[in-house]
């Protein structure tokens, strides 16, 4: 990652509208942040945080009408992609930009083979023959560690295992070697020895290609591993950002530092029992005033409650919304 | 509590060699989801089973509750041989042992109010007289829940996962049981409630006398709540130690993987980290590999691995790991 070049991907002031039954929120509310080049940024936060949803507006695959992007922009390479109609974003989608989903079970077609699938954005993109898509795509395969992969490329996604299954979606996000991909929770649904080495395939591929890599998970432990930069996200804000061993070194914001106390570690001291952090997460129309962690917040005083903080770079590349100051 | 195998006490919940299969492909092949397995839970311990999915770690937990059919072996909790014989034993069983499960929002009935909920195991079990009488206790187990009294008029729609969860809880709790089966109980919830749902649990252990066999994936949640840890691989324990000695002193090469794989929050000490990352996938249990099931995954595999199906070997009074290797140690002239 070199520090010098334009970042590939800057999201700025990024807000979403959702609008259900005539009532309005912002679902996202002046989310920033960037994404060089071999830079794997993590994103975390809780359910309803917006992280996915930050995923689907890059992608341009926001569930329109009712959610939609209203303020801000996304730019990269030069192109701002909000300004982009379907079929402009079509020609980024898939090609230069690609995301894996969480569930490859649910984002991979039951009825074509795993080689058709990751064939067929070389085709549609990059134009190539049936003959020699195969032949990458069996390349892709065993890139991504399937043993096998010329057998394999002639199974359904059913004859597949889960940890086989998104690696089959790894290599279909690859297929067009994109400079950047998005990964939303992609080993969930998996176990730990699996995570592992598909996090561990990401993050090389990342750092191989120069490819701009964004995770969105909701494990610590995750981010520490494998992630350089860490942008926590609460109620739809970037609440906390900066490089992963400065924000998780040196926590500033009380949700951060409350979710760095709560979770359990394989290291974290078992006399003392775990903090939990008191109440719930809100949901996008019983947003708090101010700012919405304000409830459950330790430190929150008048001010937090009134306003919302914005996000500042309070010591170099890390940034926090937070009014108290102690 | 305590853990010594000589323990005059009774353990609570004893299973020995335990075997459940299924029947799949029309019968012609036969799933070995648990294959042999043994443990005892003491009275207010927690024994967690940990694994990957298809190690068999929820099915033992179904066969306690007699959800699955037994193939082999012997189960008994409290003076109740399992399964069940006479109505008179299920009956007690169902009383002193509940289960809370992963997923709080399709394990309470939509339709059916909170105080409902949690009041159905009372009138099943002919708790509480009147109607008066459970929603006393109703009110009362939402106070230990930490849940607020009116509450019980609510329907689960109207709480949030960890809520829910709490509310489930509140359910397994009504009968006082002695033992509790908690399958994922905080897997399916959100960071910041994980905790509160841990140390809930914990809680009520100590005030209510509760033993827990603790079913999860996630090692850091298990490190918390354990008093001893079962490892499972393929329907096998290959493992099984207090808390301290499976995660402190991790003998099995499986175990010692999947400790490797768990990231800490620490990122200076997870950029240092050098550890053997495990290939592969755990195998399906249709066709398990010969002689000792890990063998194709270990990096510590020797010819006979492949050949012989290790046997449990003992590292001390209460820590056992099933692998040849270990046994080499100690009794070079074996074999």
């Amino acid at each position: 990652m070199t520090v010098s070049e334009p970042p590939l991907l800057t999201v700025e002031g990024l807000t979403t509208t959702v609008s259900v039954q005539g009532r309005q929120a912002h679902a996202l509310d002046d989310v920033s942040f960037q994404v060089r080049k071999g830079e794997c940024v993590a994103i975390v936060g809780e359910s309803g945080s917006g992280k996915s949803m930050t995923a689907l507006a890059i992608m341009g695959l926001l569930p329109e009408p009712q959610v939609r992007a209203t303020a801000g922009s996304i730019r990269f390479d030069g192109t701002d992609l909000l300004t982009l109609n379907q079929e402009q974003m079509r020609a980024f989608r898939g090609d230069r930009i690609s995301m894996i989903f969480q569930e490859p079970m649910t984002s991979l077609n039951p009825v074509f083979t795993i080689g058709h699938q990751i064939s067929e954005p070389l085709i549609y993109h990059k134009g190539l023959g049936r003959k020699a898509a195969r032949k990458k795509a069996a390349q892709l395969l065993a890139q991504v560690q399937v043993a096998d992969a010329e057998h394999r490329l002639s199974l359904y996604p059913h004859q597949f295992s889960g940890g086989m299954r998104q690696r089959a979606m790894i290599a279909t996000g690859l297929a067009c070697d994109p400079e950047l991909m998005i990964a939303d929770e992609p080993t969930t649904a998996l176990d730990v020895t699996i995570q592992a080495q598909i996090l561990e395939i990401l993050r090389d591929l990342a750092r191989g290609r120069g490819m701009g890599l964004i995770l969105i998970t909701h494990s610590l432990g995750v981010v520490a591993r494998y992630a350089d930069t860490v942008i926590v996200m609460y109620a739809g804000r970037v609440v906390e950002s900066g490089p992963v061993a400065e924000v998780f070194g040196r926590p500033k914001h009380p949700y951060t530092r409350g979710l760095m106390a709560c979770v359990p570690t394989m290291d974290g001291d078992l006399e003392s029992a775990l903090v939990p952090i008191d109440g719930q997460p809100s949901g996008v129309f019983d947003r708090p005033s101010g700012c919405a962690f304000h409830p459950r917040c330790p430190l929150a005083f008048d001010r937090c409650w009134a306003e919302t903080p914005p996000l500042e770079e309070f010591r170099p590349g890390h940034h926090k919304a937070c009014w108290a100051d102690e | 509590m305590s853990d010594a195998t000589g323990d005059p006490q009774r353990p609570l919940v004893s299973v020995r060699d335990l075997k459940v299969q299924f029947a799949v492909a029309g019968g012609r092949q036969v799933v070995r989801a648990v294959d042999g397995v043994s443990f005892d839970i003491h009275r207010g311990e927690t024994l967690s089973l940990v694994g990957e999915s298809g190690s068999g770690k929820t099915t033992v937990g179904q066969a306690l509750l007699g959800v699955v059919p037994i193939a082999e072996g012997e189960m008994r909790i409290g003076d109740v041989s399992l399964p069940a014989r006479t109505a008179a034993d299920r009956r007690r069983l169902r009383r002193s042992a509940q289960m809370i499960f992963q997923d709080p929002y399709s394990s309470l009935n939509p339709r059916m109010r909170v105080g409902d909920i949690i009041a159905e195991p009372l009138r099943a079990n002919g708790i509480g007289a009147t109607r008066g009488e459970r929603q006393k206790r109703v009110a009362e187990l939402l106070g230990l829940v930490g849940l607020p009294a009116d509450a019980a008029d609510l329907l689960p729609h109207e709480f949030s996962g960890g809520q829910r969860q709490r509310i489930g809880i509140a359910r397994a709790i009504a009968t006082e049981p002695d033992f509790i089966i908690c399958d994922e109980p905080v897997s399916a919830l959100d960071v910041s409630i994980q905790a509160q749902i841990v140390n809930l649990l914990g809680g009520l252990q100590k005030r209510l006398h509760l033993t827990y066999l603790f079913i999860a994936h996630d090692l850091a949640v298990v490190r918390y709540v354990s008093s001893r840890i079962a490892v499972m691989y393929l329907g096998k324990i290959v493992e099984i130690g207090t808390r301290d000695e499976v995660i402190r002193n991790p003998s099995h090469p499986y175990t010692q993987a999947l400790l490797a794989a768990v990231p800490g929050i620490d990122p200076a000490r997870e950029a240092t980290r050098q550890g053997v990352m495990l290939g592969g996938e755990i195998p399906s249990p249709i066709n398990p590999p010969s002689g000792c099931a890990f063998h194709p995954r270990c990096p510590l595999a020797e010819a006979r691995c492949s050949r012989e199906v290790p046997r449990p070997h003992r590292l001390s009074a209460t820590h056992q790991a099933a692998c040849h290797l270990l046994a080499d140690a100690s009794e070079p002239s074996k074999g």
